[in-house]
């Protein structure tokens, strides 16, 4: 017994600590019960016949829902983080302003635009949501790429050229290092952003977690709504703990910033 | 050898370096001195080719900067910068081994290097993990001077390298560094606006304002004949004479023999610390003895003051 216990209080000790794994747990119970909490939805939505959502598995659309954001950051990650290394570079500083300006241009174009520009070209599924969720998740990652190469001290940086270090090394041993914590930042901010608008992927037609919020704002069952935002957000949340974990990784390795 | 020619450098429509014209010989520890501005950093940093000159050329070793790939003309060039410039990502030993390792050499041959570097510098081998932010402002710049010295290049710049430490550290890493020029046949371009430091250092000097050299010669020299009222002015003025005793070894005024003085005064200490301990002791006659504390003989305060050698 008394083992048990104090075995029992190591768990819940570890649990309280960070509310990552509970987070986590919340997520993962969602995705996977979400049939169970029927009889909740039916008592805050009484008289609705079909309180959960059924047309595709919670997992399905976690999943879907995750591949948009996850495809639709990777490229803004490599067109934000091109972009802000090419601008801080002596051949292309001349293009700073413009970067800056196309990049919060995206930022400012509401997705649902963007959605219904691309969808004659691209035509319906994911492929017009990536676009939308791309362009919306450059500025972020721009902008922190920018920062961050910029928050290098001009002495290292002149020291490294001074010692015989090429361009590229430069770049890649000193700069993009102490940027690091920047860029991070700023991807951490572009994915948690595109994981709530990635919702929009659906009325485009794609699978998303969107799926049961559009479908149950058409058909004026709140309950879809609330089971699709509830997932969202608890994504959101523990993605963000996950970049919050990577963030202290990185400082306790030493890497990154200069103290 | 380096070399200048004729070189000049625009920045922005005024002129940081005018018609400036320059040789350094092998093995010197040449100071470029002269105010803020006077453009001494920019001649520093023509020999590495970090900045182009817009007139005229520079020669490194016998050949035009211009001609020589740039990355490999720095790795045989030490280059140490005010503030140290470590890369605060890495520790400390990974900054003295940044050249090595852009030279590709061996594992074993860095690590030996390391420690060969390390007990040149005097460097506490506790320190080597530690990364720059752990370190005092002059173990910065010890491990920067280590990191200029790793590849073991015969030429190292210099510039302002002690500018910004404590009096304390910056005194011994000045002994630090003429004791490793004096060991080795290094030359070192040495930038400063500190004219102590630079008679102190120098073998070789110049005097620069306004982009142009006002004057060039041994220290010595330069205080005893300054070439304009600017020089005077910036050489010491008013503490002309004692800079000058500062240049000066005891050795120079020693009198061989038995002495009856009390205290003694090392042989090789300057002319200027032997009046201050005179000074100190209200004594005018000090002992003089070697480094190993043998009794050489005495100097006395009269002969300091009608001293007429002028270096």
């Amino acid at each position: 017994m008394v083992v048990d216990r104090r075995a029992l209080l190591t768990i819940v000790t570890r649990l309280s600590r960070g509310p990552g794994l509970w987070l986590t747990i919340a997520l993962l119970s969602a995705m996977f019960l979400m049939a169970r909490v029927a009889p909740l939805m039916r008592w805050l939505f009484p008289g609705d016949p079909r309180p959960v959502y059924t047309r595709a598995s919670f997992f399905e659309l976690t999943l879907a829902h995750v591949e948009l954001v996850a495809f639709s950051s990777l490229a803004a990650a490599v067109i934000g983080i091109g972009l802000g290394i090419f601008v801080t570079r002596e051949s292309g500083r001349e293009f700073a302003a413009m970067a800056g300006a196309i990049a919060a241009i995206g930022q400012t174009f509401p997705p649902v635009a963007v959605l219904a520009l691309t969808i004659p070209v691209l035509g319906y599924g994911a492929a017009p949501a990536l676009v939308a969720l791309c362009l919306y998740a450059i500025f972020p990652v721009i902008a922190a790429t920018i920062t961050g190469l910029e928050a290098v001290p001009s002495s290292v940086s002149e020291a490294a050229q001074g010692m015989g270090f090429s361009p590229r090394d430069v770049l890649l041993k000193v700069e993009l290092p102490l940027a690091f914590p920047f860029i991070l930042a700023g991807l951490r901010n572009a994915v948690i952003i595109n994981i709530g608008t990635a919702a929009i992927a659906s009325a485009a037609g794609a699978l998303s977690l969107g799926s049961p919020i559009i479908e149950g704002l058409s058909a004026s069952n709140p309950a879809y709504v609330l089971e699709g935002a509830a997932v969202v957000a608890l994504l959101a949340m523990v993605t963000d703990r996950g970049f919050a974990w990577i963030e202290d990784r990185a400082r306790k390795s030493g890497g990154g910033q200069p103290g | 050898m380096i070399e200048l020619r004729n070189v000049s450098k625009i920045f922005g429509g005024a002129p940081a370096v005018s018609d400036l014209s320059l040789t350094i010989e092998n093995g010197a520890f040449f100071v470029l001195a002269g105010p803020s501005g006077c453009g001494k950093s920019t001649v520093l940093r023509m020999i590495n080719a970090l900045i182009a000159p817009d007139r005229g050329d520079v020669f490194v070793r016998g050949e035009n900067v211009q001609a020589y790939d740039p990355e490999k003309l720095r790795r045989g060039i030490g280059y140490v910068i005010q503030s140290a410039g470590l890369f605060p990502h890495w520790t400390a030993a990974d900054n003295i081994l940044a050249v090595p390792r852009l030279l590709k050499w061996s594992p074993a041959k860095c690590a030996a290097r390391l420690d060969e570097i390390a007990a040149l510098l005097r460097i506490d081998l506790a320190l080597l993990d530690r990364y720059p932010r752990q370190l005092s402002g002059g173990q910065q710049q010890r491990i920067g001077i280590a990191r200029a010295l790793a590849a073991d290049p015969d030429m190292i710049l210099m510039d302002e390298p002690f500018a910004a430490l404590d009096p304390v550290s910056r005194a011994a890493l000045q002994d630090e560094l003429r004791g490793i020029h004096a060991r080795s046949a290094k030359t070192i371009v040495f930038v400063t606006h500190d004219m102590d430091e630079a008679l102190r250092l120098a073998t070789g000097m110049a005097v620069m304002r306004n982009g142009q050299l006002v004057q060039t010669g041994d220290p010595a020299s330069i205080l005893l004949t300054p070439a304009d009222d600017f020089v005077h002015e910036f050489v010491g003025g008013e503490n002309l004479q004692l800079r000058l005793l500062d240049l000066l070894p005891v050795r120079k005024l020693l009198k061989p023999g038995k002495t009856r003085a009390i205290g003694a005064i090392a042989a090789d200490a300057s002319l200027k610390t032997a009046l201050n301990v005179m000074l100190a002791r209200k004594c005018s006659v000090l002992g003089v003895e070697d480094a190993l504390g043998a009794k050489l003989g005495e100097v006395t305060l009269d002969d300091i003051v009608a001293r007429r050698d002028g270096g």
